[in-house]
């Protein structure tokens, strides 16, 4: 029960972080971090590898935001984000991705009752992010490969040629998920 | 340990993989199963591992019949199978978690799952990795925290489906020998592979082909059956020993030829 816990204080201090609009306290409430991330021995590197890829969403919320509200608060609300960011990186590196996984399963068991199995949710959300990498490096593989064989890149044919693979490759990967997911003693429900 | 009788499997599609297979193996017997792609390998490690379901014939492992639905939890316990892509075998981004997650389905406790993992990435010599992302280990390192994952089960069967294809010759050579280490606790092991230098590691070699067992013989009988291996590159130790047998150079004992590959 203690997981659970600790995702409630979580998703509470994300919330708090998006409605707080005070400087000052949302300076506090980054202070708070800053105990984890040296407990936890986070660096800057790892924060910038951990937000790299979502950087691009973040900026483009940024200019969004001012277009349609002021520079102080598109300022804010970039800082928000980042502020999340990083409070999501030392929950995930003080809880893990199976404690995280049980404590979401535990908090929405009562669904049960609607037959929304709230285990198989979590679990087909972290499978998804961990094969993220993997479908990039296929995809990668397979630019390569056309790429060797003359074909240009971003062409209708080759954007063709890419989805086909690509959907092919991931029937195969499920496939074999099912299979190890049998074999680490996963039953449906 | 297993029992065989009459296993036939043939896909959806019609196209039949496995015919009429009848075959037993002992408890602590160390098989190798070769074959060339399309043989029938993978599905038969499949099919012996409970993964996949059947229609023709029977297996049965350590008294469970693999057929029954209802053993589906006992299957688990009893039988581990390691994949190809150790890629394609971790689910999630930490050792731990990884390992933790079978042995959660399975109803052990927080403490017996912590002190498992211990004595699991002990024995595939992988301790200081348990804290570890997965996304920063090789390939080899992935396919050892694979099998310490199935190991952590404590299977009593453990079936191995081309484990090396992926890997380099150093990482080959650490998980031959964690094989051999695994083979000395009495564990039976199923090893998949058509990578003929491999079959020496085992003590009895299954040669299939089109669906059958051709040839099933001990390793020290090797020699007698070179010809039904024939059609496998060899770049290796049985390059030697066919060429030895070829000549009919008697000098060196095939036993101690053997020892010194192992």
């Amino acid at each position: 029960m203690l997981n659970v816990f600790y995702f409630l204080i979580f998703i509470t201090y994300v919330i708090l972080i998006f409605l707080i609009n005070n400087v000052k306290l949302l300076i506090l409430l980054f202070a708070l971090q800053i105990p984890f991330l040296f407990s936890k021995k986070i660096n800057f590197k790892n924060i910038i590898y951990s937000m790299y890829k979502i950087l691009p969403f973040i900026l483009l919320t940024f200019i969004f935001n001012l277009f349609f509200d002021s520079i102080f608060n598109s300022i804010l609300v970039f800082i928000k984000l980042i502020f999340v960011c990083n409070a999501t990186l030392i929950y995930k590196r003080l809880q893990g991705t199976l404690s995280i996984i049980n404590a979401i399963s535990t908090l929405f068991s009562p669904l049960k009752i609607v037959g929304i199995y709230s285990e198989d949710i979590s679990l087909i959300i972290n499978i998804a992010l961990t094969f993220i990498p993997n479908f990039i490096n296929e995809y990668k593989q397979i630019c390569f490969s056309l790429k060797s064989k003359g074909i240009k890149n971003y062409s209708i044919h080759s954007i063709k040629l890419i989805s086909k693979l690509l959907l092919t490759s991931i029937f195969k990967r499920a496939e074999q998920l099912e299979f190890t997911l049998k074999s680490k003693a996963y039953i449906e429900k | 340990m297993i029992e065989i009788k009459n296993l036939s499997y043939k896909y959806k599609n019609g196209n039949k993989v496995l015919n009429n297979i009848n075959l037993n193996i002992n408890k602590g017997e160390f098989v190798c199963i070769i074959g060339k792609n399309g043989s029938g390998k993978s599905t038969f490690s499949k099919l012996l591992s409970g993964l996949l379901p059947f229609k023709e014939g029977e297996i049965i492992v350590n008294g469970i019949n693999l057929k029954d639905k209802k053993n589906t939890l006992e299957i688990r316990k009893t039988i581990g199978i390691v994949f190809q892509n150790p890629e394609n075998q971790i689910l999630f981004d930490k050792v731990y978690d990884d390992i933790a997650f079978s042995l959660q389905n399975l109803g052990f406790s927080k403490e017996q799952i912590s002190n498992i993992i211990d004595d699991a990435l002990n024995s595939v010599n992988m301790s200081e990795y348990k804290n570890s992302y997965t996304d920063t280990l090789s390939l080899g390192q992935k396919q050892r925290i694979a099998i310490a994952s199935t190991l952590a089960i404590n299977p009593n069967l453990l079936i191995l489906d081309e484990p090396t294809t992926m890997l380099d010759p150093i990482n080959k050579t650490a998980i031959y020998k964690t094989l051999n280490n695994l083979h000395e606790k009495s564990i039976t092991i199923i090893y998949i592979t058509n990578n003929i230098d491999e079959i020496l590691l085992a003590d009895r070699i299954l040669f299939l082909e089109n669906g059958e067992i051709k040839e099933d013989f001990k390793k020290e009988t090797l020699l007698n059956h070179l010809d039904s291996l024939k059609d496998f590159e060899a770049p290796g130790i049985i390059s030697l020993i066919k060429k030895l047998s070829n000549k009919q150079i008697s000098a060196l004992n095939i036993n101690d030829l053997l020892n010194i590959y192992k």
